[in-house]
């Protein structure tokens, strides 16, 4: 502003002269006065009013009192001033400024208040973002912050989106300048909305403590097939000047969408702080990173469960320069540990029961083939009727990966066998006199003719293709001690699938299998449901037809030269048609103490129609979901939690002492890694060992934060020595 | 200390600091320009300012003379405006009116320090507030018609019922 308009302000303000003429009063005076007559004082935010009356009696230098009264109003100042305060304002002050009056509406509309339209100030209804939006000034709004609902709904009230289409849409109409956009707190429904309904035009987007709704898989007349994937599926089609991405607190994330993000083309930032599901997400991870990933500088796993086995999953993504690691709170202690892995046991056990049933739905397909005098036994079984109703997804698909596959099975591109139940149906109750106690909702009919189940594929590869098997990159060898975590994989893709499943499944569900003809069942309750200690004993996977179904003695040792001589599940090619026989296995009434083991457990939304027919013609077209199921050596009752250590520091980069070790030659491209700033706090499984690494094995490091961890006073002074240019931060940087 | 004579539109002369008068961008810009040296004698007039505004401003001055310049980075900038110090909170327990014309005087002084605080407490009385209860606040006259005022609160309702 110029200085004649400056003048021509002051000048408007006629009273000013004569209130500055007014006689000088005590102080003591002019506080009662204030106290009754100042408008702002009694209107103040609560806040601001206790901490001056806080403060009054702690002045340390007192203010002269004014005796000034002006009589000025807010409208006599000009647009400028005015803009200049409305700046101090947040978007959501603004709306109901531009009611006051025709003069501060025009204002209100002013194109600079609405670049940064921050409206996170309270928790806003559907409606309201509506109507939020179209303050939004076209072609202005660079940036633009929402908040939800979600921290104040109960749960059972989730049904107030944030965003709509209808929402995204006039966004992106009206800002098409859009470059960041922020939802906190905020509640999607993703059988609405997905990533691809954002505007496209962003360079960052940042989701915090969002929702997603629950797809509503149930209803395949409504949605179509191509929305059962995962909220940010086919991002990276859409997004191309996307740089920044935060995804923080958000259970949704899973670790498949490491393959998305590892897409994006500009990603330059992610952060994916407090995600709580990217435990264990190395077989994405380690594909993602090494196809994908290219630009990525700045990588933000804070407060997350991961472990050692993920974090160096990233260590081959050159373009990395700051890593930043934090051990979640609830971890840090020897309890929250501990609580923390009986959480995830019990939640890995909750899966096995869930996928239970409808591996004993594919007994149907065993009874098929399995030669007469093996079922005759079975006829008087109890065959539990239909469980209805079922849901609509209920064709299962079993891999079994990373098992030691003989060259019998069918050779195929993918690592896998399948088992596939073309029908949501029976429950087979294998040789137990009682059939299982039914659910309550579920009619009784033993008589009911068994369901059409038509499909049993059984597709393996040989051990040459397992190489190029990437959905599970975990070798069956001996040596795994280094990858113990590794081992546990379990992942639950689509955890609204279980959540559907739960109602159905009876948790009473016995364990008790003695035909010959349930393998699948018995291994799975072999595996799955067998508690007890046998700590050294993995399961076993035996693809041989042609050993003789034996009795498996749980107490027996097994020698780890032979670990896959406990015959507990034998898979036939289908093709072959070749009746699949199993040992019974008792888990619980032959045993006291069954091995706990976990396998590799993902169960995922899948859509293979085209391969299967029947299955395209059934009641489940298109819902089909699939099981991995690792049955590789197992491990004993294992620690579901394996928090980084120096072997994930180490990964990054090849210190001078492991370079003297010999392998100089086809390394010396991947000496060193180019990480700047590196943060791992509050990890006490890393040592010294870690910053002797990183001394020689990250050149470029200018910031380490190894704040609560075990490093010592004395290896922090020695690094810091070596080198100086380094800064070091840590707990004895106080002392 | 080298001082600066600094005169108000009504007349009054203020003997100041130079380095105080200096938290002033105009009067900084003034001496710089001019190359006022002291031990002149010269009176700045400030025809914008009254002595009681002026008077105002020269204790903030005093008091946030060893401020640390601020540092200007648009990006990462948050809007708060519950950051006002004590001291400053205590400062501006005035009237309405010379809160705006301590605004008025800041800006034409380049104060951005003063300009700052000054408009976040105004900011902080429209915060929170219904229409009506800013047109209560500030003594502003509702000049919408009734039907554009209807159209008014059928849009804004939940801002009302705030």
């Amino acid at each position: 502003m110029d200085p004649i308009r400056r003048q021509e302000h002051i000048q408007d303000m006629p009273s000013s002269s004569i209130a500055s003429k007014l006689p000088q009063q005590r102080f003591e005076h002019r506080r009662k006065r204030k106290l009754s007559d100042e408008p702002d004082y009694s209107t103040m935010k609560p806040e601001a009013k206790h901490q001056i009356i806080e403060r009054i009696g702690l002045l340390n230098k007192i203010i002269e009192p004014c005796t000034h009264k002006s009589y000025i109003n807010l409208l006599d100042l000009s647009d400028e001033i005015l803009l200049l305060v409305f700046k101090q304002l947040d978007s959501i002050s603004l709306i109901p400024l531009s009611k006051v009056c025709i003069r501060l509406q025009r204002l209100v509309a002013d194109k600079t208040l609405w670049m940064d339209a921050d409206f996170t100030s309270v928790k806003l209804l559907t409606m309201e973002v509506h109507r939020c939006v179209k303050y939004l000034q076209p072609g202005t709004t660079k940036s633009l912050k929402l908040r939800g609902m979600t921290s104040v709904y109960p749960a059972e009230q989730w049904n107030v989106p944030t965003l709509t289409p209808g929402i995204l849409k006039s966004i992106e109409t009206r800002c098409c300048l859009l470059e960041r956009l922020e939802l906190t707190e905020a509640y999607i429904d993703m059988n609405d909305v997905s990533i691809i309904f954002f505007p496209h035009c962003l360079r960052s987007l940042a989701f915090r403590k969002c929702a997603l709704s629950v797809q509503n898989i149930n209803s395949h007349l409504i949605v179509p097939p191509q929305q059962m994937r995962s909220f940010l599926s086919n991002m990276y089609k859409y997004f191309d000047r996307l740089e920044e991405l935060t995804i923080e607190y958000c259970a949704w994330f899973d670790t498949h969408d490491f393959m998305i993000l590892s897409k994006l083309p500009n990603l330059r930032y992610l952060s994916l702080k407090g995600c709580a599901n990217i435990k264990d997400s190395v077989p994405y991870a380690s594909l993602a990173t090494r196809f994908g990933f290219k630009n990525l500088e700045i990588l933000d796993l804070r407060d997350t469960p991961i472990s050692d086995s993920d974090v160096s999953c990233f260590n081959i993504v050159r373009s990395l320069k700051e890593l930043k690691l934090e051990c979640p709170d609830h971890l840090r202690t020897e309890n929250g540990l501990h609580e923390y892995n009986e959480a995830e046991r019990l939640r890995v056990e909750q899966l096995h029961r869930l996928a239970v049933p409808d591996l004993r739905q594919n007994e149907n397909v065993v009874n098929d083939h399995a030669p007469a005098h093996q079922i005759e036994g079975q006829i008087e079984a109890a065959r539990v009727p239909p469980n209805n109703p079922q849901p609509a997804h209920g064709v299962f698909e079993i891999r079994v990966v990373h098992g030691d596959y003989p060259r019998q099975v069918q050779g195929n591109q993918d690592n896998l066998i399948r088992i596939v139940r073309g029908q949501a149906g029976v429950l087979i109750n294998n040789q137990r006199v009682q059939p299982p106690a039914p659910v309550a909702d579920r009619p009784e009919g033993q008589g009911s003719p068994p369901p059409h189940l038509e499909a049993r594929r059984v597709r393996a590869v040989s051990p040459a293709d397992e190489q190029n098997q990437q959905v599970e990159p975990i070798r069956n060898d001996e040596n795994n001690h280094n990858n113990v975590d590794r081992q546990h994989i379990v992942r639950i893709i689509n955890r609204d699938l279980l959540l559907q499943r739960r109602e159905h499944v009876e948790l009473e569900n016995p364990p008790l299998l003695r035909r010959a003809g349930d393998q699948i069942n018995a291994a799975y309750q072999h595996i799955f449901d067998a508690r007890g200690n046998n700590a050294h004993r993995p399961p076993v996977l035996e693809l041989q037809p042609e050993i003789a179904a034996q009795a498996h003695d749980e107490n027996g040792p097994v020698e780890r030269e032979q670990p896959f001589l406990n015959v507990h599940l034998r898979f036939h090619d289908a093709a072959n048609n070749a009746p699949v026989q199993n040992n019974h296995h008792d888990g619980q009434e032959n045993n006291p103490q069954p091995q706990r083991v976990l396998p590799h457990v993902i169960i995922m939304p899948g859509n293979f129609p085209e391969n299967f027919p029947a299955i395209a013609n059934g009641p489940g077209r298109g819902y089909q979901h699939q099981v991995f199921v690792n049955l590789g050596a197992g491990q004993p009752a294992p620690n579901y939690v394996s928090l980084i250590s120096d072997r994930g520091i180490c990964a990054y980069g090849i210190s001078r002492n492991e370079l003297a070790g010999g392998f100089l030659g086809g390394i010396l491209h991947h000496n060193f890694t180019g990480l700047e700033r590196l943060s791992v706090r509050n990890y006490k499984l890393v040592t010294d060992i870690s910053l002797d690494h990183l001394e020689s094995a990250a050149p470029h490091l200018k910031l380490l934060d190894v704040t609560g961890t075990s490093v010592t006073a004395q290896g922090v002074r020695s690094f810091k020595l070596s080198r100086p240019s380094c800064i070091i931060i840590s707990d004895f940087d106080l002392m | 200390m080298p001082t600066i004579k600094l005169q108000s539109s009504d007349g009054e002369i203020f003997d100041t600091d130079v380095q105080i008068a200096k938290c002033s961008g105009t009067i900084k810009t003034m001496l710089e320009d001019l190359g006022m040296d002291e031990g002149d004698d010269e009176v700045v007039p400030l025809p914008n300012v009254n002595s009681a505004i002026l008077r105002k401003v020269l204790q903030w001055a005093t008091f946030h003379k060893d401020d640390p310049i601020p540092v200007e980075d648009d990006d990462s900038k948050e809007k708060r405006t519950d950051d006002i110090s004590s001291w400053d909170a205590d400062f501006l327990k005035v009237d309405q009116g010379t809160l705006f014309e301590l605004i008025l005087a800041a800006n034409y002084l380049d104060i951005k320090g003063l300009l700052d605080v000054t408009c976040k407490t105004v900011a902080n009385m429209i915060k929170g507030k219904t229409p009506e209860e800013i047109r209560k606040t500030f003594n502003i006259k509702n000049d919408f018609t009734p039907a554009e005022e209807e159209q008014v609160r059928k849009e804004n309702e939940w801002c009302e019922e705030k």
